[in-house]
């Protein structure tokens, strides 16, 4: 099958230093984490004629890509900002590099992403200013402000419909942190136990604090290219095999219920361009702006049946030395969340065989869903190693 | 919760947006206001000047039954952002699906952690917060 992304391959990618920045703008750890992905790629600056970035919220920027470049001196032909939510934005980010290049508009791009949120964000007491989120005539007024809260009416149905627990959700939470406790980079390393889990303080109903995805400051970048400019490069080109994306709505109100989310058809896509089947995955990251997230996202996969991903992570499924585990770097949830590309920096470390302590043996094919809003947007993509 | 007048502090709808003023305005008068096709007859919330189901302009205004049930609810037990929700926490938050078959964001009142269940029956009351804004809220029917 012709695809959109056909031809083209990811190349290089970094992460800056994840966790408490003091002192580092959004811009600064973009362009920080540009620079060691266009060196991990083998290139210099003057090999990228195109930029995508993301803001983020901490310090949201309009012509934010053109302000990548201008910071890295670099002058590219094709610049965009692309904000599809921000834990979903990187795979759009790629088929937007990937159009570009199979167009002929450009042969390199450059991709950021990265926030300073938990040095900014916070100390802004949460809201990138001036920033419209969509609640706030028919939301707001009423005290749903957090992700959190909106996220939590969600889950409730999750609760309601399947009889998910807490304890359930909590085995996510801890088996993140084991894993992050494997990933040096990672901002939460300490591992935590279930009955941390359970005596963490209540956010929002059924949400506890260990079930909420953490607020970072970190950059990540990647570089895409054509198949056949990366023969030249020297690290194992990484292809994408499949991809999908849904999209149901913006605000949490006009969501639809958890069983026809956007997440469902995004894999039913993905598995469907790429002939891939559940079966085929080694090592699977997922959106977990909080636990509840992962849960979902893992039916959405396939990978057990529809309100059966509580039962599966409480067995202790989603682990490492299991098959196909999940957020094997942490995740948003330990790893750090600034803004969601690590998961999809990760799937392409394990699939170089670089991930240390955490390398799934032989890993061949990665899924990385992310979404975006609540629940709003979903994209899942399914790498490979192109050698 | 009811504010008064200029010391409220929480976030307040914009009055001034000629799509959705009518349903502040019956919110105002104490009466549930719901935008609904002419042409294909989709109740619809929150208005918008077409009707997201056909695009057809023709909208006209219907009185909701104002009931309902709980659809979902959080409490919430941190006062993010600032400190205008302090004194309410833990305060629920529910997505209410109406008779009508559209939900909406709203909150419940008289009500404590652990009394609320998905599928509760919910009556809408109106909240005068200020001299220009009423807010509909809901409470459980016992």
């Amino acid at each position: 099958m012709t695809d959109v992304l056909d031809g083209v391959a990811i190349v290089g990618m970094a992460e800056t230093r994840v966790g408490k920045l003091p002192g580092r703008s959004a811009i600064d750890l973009q362009a920080a984490a540009g620079r060691a992905a266009v060196a991990d790629a083998g290139l210099t600056k003057d090999d990228i004629d195109a930029v995508f970035s993301f803001s983020g919220y901490s310090q949201a920027m309009l012509m934010h890509a053109a302000r990548v470049a201008e910071h890295l001196g670099i002058h590219p032909e094709v610049t965009a900002q692309i904000d599809v939510g921000g834990p979903g934005t990187h795979h759009s980010a790629v088929m937007a590099a990937a159009a570009a290049i199979r167009a002929g508009m450009c042969t390199t791009a450059l991709c950021t992403f990265g926030e300073n949120g938990i040095s900014v964000r916070t100390a802004g007491r949460g809201r990138a200013p001036g920033t419209l989120t969509g609640g706030e005539d028919f939301e707001m007024p009423y005290g749903l402000l957090a992700m959190i809260s909106q996220y939590a009416l969600l889950a409730q149905r999750h609760v309601h419909r399947y009889g998910t627990t807490s304890e359930q959700m909590g085995a996510v939470a801890v088996t993140s942190r084991y894993h992050a406790s494997l990933n040096e980079n990672a901002h939460k390393r300490t591992p935590i136990t279930l009955e941390e889990h359970q005596a963490s303080p209540m956010i929002s109903t059924p949400l506890r604090m260990l079930d909420c995805s953490l607020i970072s400051d970190g950059g990540g970048a990647f570089v895409v290219t054509s198949k056949e400019r990366a023969r030249d490069l020297p690290r194992p080109p990484i292809e994408v095999l499949g991809w999908g994306m849904g999209t149901t709505h913006h605000i949490v109100s006009q969501a639809p219920d958890v069983s026809e989310l956007g997440s469902w058809e995004a894999c039913r896509l993905a598995y469907a361009r790429s002939g891939l089947v559940v079966d085929d995955l080694d090592v699977v990251y997922v959106h977990d702006a909080c636990t509840i997230s992962t849960l979902m996202g893992i039916e959405a996969l396939g990978m057990c049946g529809e309100g059966e991903s509580g039962p599966y992570a409480a067995e202790g499924r989603l682990q490492l030395g299991h098959p196909r585990p999940v957020n094997v770097h942490g995740g948003m949830l330990s790893h750090g969340h600034a803004g969601g590309v690590f998961h999809f920096l990760d799937a392409v470390r394990q699939l170089r065989g670089e991930a240390g302590p955490r390398q799934v043996e032989g890993a061949q094919v990665a899924a990385v869903t992310g979404n975006g809003g609540v629940l709003s947007t979903f994209s899942t993509m399914f790498l490979a190693s192109g050698r | 919760m009811s504010g008064s007048g200029s010391e409220y502090a929480k976030p307040l709808p914009s009055l001034g947006d000629e799509v959705t003023a009518p349903y502040w305005q019956a919110a105002a008068e104490g009466r549930l206001a719901l935008p609904r096709c002419e042409d294909c007859g989709t109740t619809f919330f929150y208005p918008r000047r077409a009707c997201p189901t056909c695009w057809s302009e023709h909208i006209e205004w219907t009185d909701a039954a104002g009931t309902g049930r709980v659809w979902s609810f959080t409490w919430v037990h941190v006062p993010f952002y600032d400190d205008a929700w302090k004194d309410d926490v833990p305060y629920c938050v529910a997505i209410i699906e109406l008779d009508e078959g559209v939900r909406l964001v709203s909150s419940l009142t008289g009500v404590e952690p652990g009394q609320v269940e998905v599928g509760d029956a919910a009556r809408v009351v109106f909240d005068r917060v200020t001299d220009e804004v009423t807010l509909p809220r809901f409470e459980v029917v016992r």
